[in-house]
């Protein structure tokens, strides 16, 4: 039986209707040492105040429901052992994201920009069923597979300090997600994704500030994708230069 | 509190039903944690700047004439421009280890076409190697021994 | 304006990443050399007397080298300082900041090859 003792867990408040702005309110509760930060939000939604608005589901770190700030970190919460912060732990809505209510954040700004990426495989010809499955080999699986592993929780969006300045910026979960099907065997989009990766907001608004990879809490490492994407981007634009689009 | 993030920040094109709080930047941005890191480097374009204006003017120095040289290689003397050349080559060699060990490391694209450049654990010795080569060089010819 | 550098901004990174990469390489052992090993004293007699030094310069690697010395650094810090602004809440400035720092590094890299066409 895990030990049982208090913590104060300072949680940011907003209900659009009552209030001006968000504030903070504060719980005194029973955890048990073994408790992530999610439990302790449940616990206060379940026994304390019901009014406590928060999104979870998985509890195992696989659907990016939960994240949150945590005493200013990125995080997500049912992965946050409680046992890693003292007596206080503050929680607040994930930050850069407009704030629905309490800890639940505005998600269709990032549902803009996913689309904006064309995340699916782009064929010139699609290939008939009867020719059978495509063979991918394992390097040509290596050289995608950790950016396929994004679980979409957006703890990069709030840990870049260029998605909380420029509102165009596409953003490291979008931009990895478009560099897993530029570097896809299967695919053949890159130069239709380029020209998105080449706007305002593509991978040239990033200014590597690499926070993206330090919070992904599945080492999916955008930032990487980012950056790769630069030097891809620059060599279509390059080629743009030369070959004047539609004389291919 | 954090300061507010810029009014559009990750706002959807279509407002959702509901008003909404305005997004802040993460509390510890811009000089808590590691963001001071990143701010610092940022900071480090200064310095950049600054050696390239000096670099200019010992061309216009040695453009002028042996004087102006000498003129040029005496101020350098000076305390004050010798602690501040000595912060300038430490501000230098942080912010190059930064770019050239810590990020360019993943900055390669795994393949470009057919090619593929060296992995990512390859790149930090080799540019390290080729930073050593470099400033070897640079002291072999401003030094005299070579040639 | 904002359009047109957005047009170029691959060329800016490529002139910025050069920058930082001749920067980083080249830099600190030529600080290290005339900040402070030269008013040191440590530096051999002779190595950077005039003759030698402006034999160096004058010679068309020389010259090469120089202005990629001056223009490519100031590209880097050009743009650096660019998203050095954004980041502390500039975006909406910068369509007024961007192009004055790249015209300035336009301009300092046009006074740069002068200078070095003179030596």
């Amino acid at each position: 039986m895990s030990e049982v003792t208090k913590k104060t867990v300072v949680v940011t408040r907003f209900d659009p209707d009552q209030d001006e702005v968000p504030k903070t309110q504060s719980y005194e509760i029973p955890v048990q040492s073994d408790w992530k930060v999610l439990d302790a939000l449940n616990y206060i939604k379940d026994e304390v105040d019901p009014t406590l608005s928060h999104r979870w589901s998985c509890r195992m770190a696989v659907c990016g429901s939960c994240g949150m700030m945590v005493n200013g970190e990125p995080k997500l919460t049912c992965k946050d052992a409680l046992s890693n912060y003292g007596n206080t732990i503050e929680v607040e809505p994930l930050a850069n994201f407009p704030v629905v209510r309490d800890l639940v954040v505005e998600l269709d700004g990032f549902m803009e920009r996913f689309k904006k990426v064309k995340p699916w495989i782009i064929r010139a010809k699609e290939l008939a069923v009867e020719e059978g499955a495509t063979r991918q080999s394992p390097q040509e699986l290596a050289d995608f597979k950790q950016w396929s592993m994004c679980i979409n929780c957006m703890l990069c969006y709030s840990a870049c300090p260029v998605v909380g300045n420029d509102p165009h910026f596409l953003g490291p979960a979008a931009i990895a997600l478009g560099h897993r099907y530029n570097m896809d065997s299967r695919d053949e989009g890159s130069a239709e994704r380029n020209e998105v990766m080449l706007e305002e907001g593509g991978v040239f608004a990033c200014s590597y500030a690499n926070e993206c990879s330090e919070v992904c809490p599945k080492d999916v490492d955008p930032a990487a994708a980012v950056q790769q994407g630069k030097a891809l981007s620059l060599l279509d634009w390059a080629k743009g230069l030369v070959l004047p689009r539609g004389s291919e | 509190m954090a300061r507010m993030a810029h009014p559009q920040a990750m706002q959807p094109a279509k407002p959702g039903p509901t008003r909404t709080a305005a997004a802040r930047m993460p509390q510890k941005f811009p000089t808590g944690g590691r963001y001071l890191s990143y701010i610092a480097f940022g900071a480090t374009s200064f310095i950049y700047l600054y050696v390239a204006l000096q670099v200019l003017r010992m061309v216009n120095a040695l453009a002028s004439g042996e004087a102006a040289w000498n003129a040029l290689l005496e101020s350098l003397a000076h305390p004050v421009y010798l602690a501040f050349n000595a912060f300038t080559f430490l501000v230098l060699v942080w912010a190059g280890w930064r770019f050239l060990i810590k990020l360019s490391a993943k900055a390669q694209p795994k393949k470009v076409g057919p090619l593929r450049p060296p992995p990512a654990q390859a790149v930090p010795p080799l540019f390290g190697a080729l930073w050593l080569a470099a400033s070897a060089l640079v002291i072999v010819v401003l030094w005299g021994i070579f040639p | 304006m904002k359009a047109l550098i957005e047009r170029i901004e691959p060329l800016i990174w490529v002139l910025f990443g050069a920058g930082f990469m001749v920067g980083s390489l080249l830099l600190p052992a030529w600080v290290f050399t005339f900040g402070i090993a030269q008013p040191l004293g440590w530096v051999p007699d002779g190595a950077l007397a005039f003759e030698r030094a402006h034999a160096l310069a004058a010679n068309p690697l020389g010259k090469l080298l120089l202005l990629a010395l001056i223009a490519l650094p100031i590209w880097n810090a050009a743009n650096h300082l660019r998203h050095f602004s954004i980041d502390l809440g500039g975006y909406e400035r910068d369509g007024a900041v961007a192009p004055l720092l790249y015209a300035g590094a336009l301009v300092l890299s046009v006074v740069a090859i002068v200078a070095v066409i003179g030596l």
